[in-house]
């Protein structure tokens, strides 16, 4: 994946021009979001959900992130704290080194222009009594760029550019399919050359075949536009796929963050194992045992103590019931929340301790033990 | 094949829409033996979820079964009263939908819901219903079933409802439980949980299962057999280990092809490979194979002449020109 190297185009702030000579599009500091609980008559101490409970996670220029967990695990509302479309309520955004908190409304709005965000369901996130022509124009009209007839040439040039044809422009929403419907998404979101495109389970309404197209077209457009993606899917399979890192979270928290083959040859935190193990494979399960999670995931107003996810976890001990376990790097590159991460067990094949350079080797290796392919 | 639990022949159901007749199966053959689970895999539109409801007797009233056999315990369902249908939907067969929520009745207790079925069905009075609801919600899973009677759909988590979903159908010891998407709401953690509780559920009552989804995942993991749907018909139908390892239509490669794999190395460029188009207008369809427009082997035969569903293996069934020997 190439590094775009883009000159910035607001001076970041000094502080962080000291932390790193390669500043992240991206940087998410200690981030939460709560949530204020129902009020009841009389009761006015009704506890807060925390939705996002402090994730710190930086994101590189034309990389992918990809944020995993099940529902309810914050993921979503992430997302949206990244663009501010649900302010965080502790915690600094910095986009470009810049904190979103600090801006006035006139700032944001500029700001809004370079990050973009496509939804789950192509069917309500378009306006269905406006033509694509209209519902991509708007946000050109929106920022007063171009003259009408400049934008309807734009427009077109967007719908050549996620694959669909160009005298479809006065067309209305409905007369297109899911998956044509999520091009269209596609293309409004990258109407203004954003640098950041927040996809929350963009491809999870689609059928098989259309998502892998709508997946295509979405590693394209990162290429040809040096486009930096945070992707939020519970789907293991197409994060693995189009992700650079991942982040694993859970009630709240990033249990997990690592490049994505180390992620998925070897987890650290005993919950993405089980969240690997738990996806049905294609063709029969070969070497490991589906480790099957007892109970529910807890409520977010009331979590466990110590480390949330104790209460299921297969390899508890007594210290994770008392004490919250921080997220540290146990590997390079490869952190984890957990006192008592995978790495420690003396593994089977390759050890996830001889990291870095063995890395591509090692999966090649591995890969002998693992079905090669459930496709001829 | 006499001893199959289920034997559909040949069914055609079609709808009536302003765009005119859509025909969304067209003549689906499928048997379900004893103890057995058939997956039946396809993407939205496929017929799958219709070919199911036609079975149940349960298409609106817009649709309508044309053609076709149902045979389920000698008696043709296709052709059945709604007095005899009662008989057999909830008792003999039972089903199990996407969405537990919409599925279960808000307003009745759980108990209620899962005792209803016994009293109606096999007349117990309600303390002896309630008391076997009871034993059927610890059966599947549910922590504290007694407890859980009193409680109503909404104070329990998607995983439960779903266990309360599958405690209803299995109240009346059914031959066949029809799963149409029983994990597609679920989280990957309590699918898990889900799909061990339904195999262990058939083989210690014995039911046949027609496992509904678009996942191949879940068909890989729970079905004995597969059948694969395409544009309403079956396009291959295999034992689940052959279909894995040697797909033979090019519409189930290409399915396969298309789901990113967790266990092989990345293309270089991030690609898929990809099946190019959509899935064909049921209201008008092209003469000749349906898969033909997005087919990358397609030649002159399949545009006009229409390929039978051929045994071309032992026990590999397969609609496609390709095979023809």
């Amino acid at each position: 994946m190439t590094r775009d190297p883009a000159p910035l185009s607001t001076a970041p702030h000094a502080a962080d021009l000291a932390q790193a000579d390669d500043m992240p599009l991206l940087r998410l500091v200690d981030v939460r979001k709560y949530f204020p609980g129902r009020r009841a008559f009389l009761r006015s101490d009704a506890a807060a959900v925390k939705a996002v409970d402090g994730v710190s996670l930086s994101v590189r220029r034309g990389e992918t992130l990809g944020l995993v967990g099940e529902s309810g695990c914050g993921k979503s509302t992430l997302g949206r704290c990244i663009l501010h479309l649900a302010p965080p309520t502790g915690g600094q955004v910095l986009f470009d080194g810049q904190d979103l908190a600090t801006l006035s409304a006139q700032e944001m709005r500029q700001r809004r222009r370079e990050m973009q965000i496509v939804f789950q369901d192509p069917y309500s996130a378009l306006n269905p009594r406006k033509t694509v022509g209209s519902i991509l124009t708007e946000a050109y009209r929106i920022h007063g760029l171009y003259t009408p007839s400049e934008r309807m040439d734009k427009a077109r040039a967007l719908l050549d550019m996620v694959g669909l044809r160009t005298e479809h422009i006065h067309r209305y929403p409905h007369e297109f399919s899911g998956g044509q419907r999520q091009r269209i998404c596609i293309a409004r979101a990258i109407a203004l050359d954003p640098k950041l495109i927040v996809a929350d389970e963009a491809v999870s309404a689609l059928d098989v075949s259309v998502q892998a197209q709508v997946l295509n077209l979405m590693v394209t457009l990162q290429k040809r536009l040096g486009l930096t993606y945070v992707f939020i899917s519970h789907d293991l399979r197409v994060v693995r796929h189009i992700s650079d890192r991942v982040g694993v979270m859970y009630l709240g928290r990033l249990v997990e963050l690592s490049d994505t083959a180390s992620l998925y040859r070897r987890p650290l935190h005993p919950y993405s194992e089980a969240l690997l193990s738990a996806l049905p494979r294609l063709g029969p399960r070969t070497g490991g045992k589906r480790i099957v999670l007892k109970g529910d995931m807890p409520s977010p107003v009331n979590p466990p103590s110590g480390c949330a996810f104790h209460p299921r976890c297969p390899q508890r001990r007594d210290r994770c019931a008392i004490e919250a376990p921080d997220l540290r790097e146990h590997a390079p590159g490869r952190l984890a929340a957990c006192h008592y991460p995978l790495l420690d067990v003396p593994a089977s094949g390759e050890d996830a301790a001889q990291e870095g350079a063995a890395r591509s080797n090692a999966s090649k290796d591995n890969n002998i033990f693992q079905r090669t392919g459930s496709v001829p | 094949m006499s001893e199959d639990v289920l034997s559909v022949r040949n069914l055609h159901t079609h709808f009536r829409t302003e765009d005119g007749v859509v025909k969304s199966v067209r003549g689906v053959d499928l048997d379900i033996g004893p103890g057995e689970v058939v997956g039946l895999v396809g993407e939205s539109g496929s017929g799958k979820s219709v070919t199911a409801h036609s079975i149940m007797r349960l298409i609106p009233s817009s649709g309508s079964i044309v053609q076709g056999e149902i045979l389920f315990e000698g008696e043709d369902l296709a052709r059945a009263s709604v007095r005899q249908m009662q008989k057999v939907r909830g008792n003999r067969i039972a089903m199990i939908f996407q969405e537990p929520m919409t599925s279960l009745n808000p307003v009745l207790r759980i108990g209620d819901q899962v005792s209803d079925v016994l009293r109606l069905h096999r007349g117990l009075s309600k303390a002896q219903a309630l008391s076997e609801a009871k034993d059927l919600l610890g059966r599947v899973g549910i922590p504290d079933p007694k407890a859980r009677l009193a409680n109503f759909p909404h104070e329990l988590s998607g995983g439960q409802r779903q266990r309360v979903m599958i405690a209803t159908a299995l109240a009346c010891r059914p031959k066949l439980i029809i799963a149409d998407e029983p994990t597609t709401a679920l989280d990957v953690t309590i699918q898990a949980q889900i799909l061990d509780l339904l195999i262990d559920l058939k083989r210690d009552f014995g039911c046949s299962v027609l496992l509904i989804t678009h996942d191949l995942g879940v068909i890989s993991e729970t079905a004995d057999r597969v059948a694969v749907m395409y544009a309403g018909q079956i396009a291959e139908v295999a034992e689940v280990a052959t279909l894995f390892d040697e797909p033979l239509h090019p519409y189930t490669l290409g399915l396969m092809r298309s789901v990113p794999k967790l266990d092989e190395d990345l293309p270089e460029d991030r690609l898929l490979p990809v099946i190019g188009g959509g899935v064909p207008n049921l209201a008008e369809l092209p003469a000749g194979c349906a898969f033909q427009t997005r087919c990358p082997h397609v030649r002159a035969r399949c545009r006009a002449e229409e390929p039978p569903l051929r045994e071309v293996r032992t026990a590999h069934k397969v609609r496609c020109w390709l095979y023809d020997a």
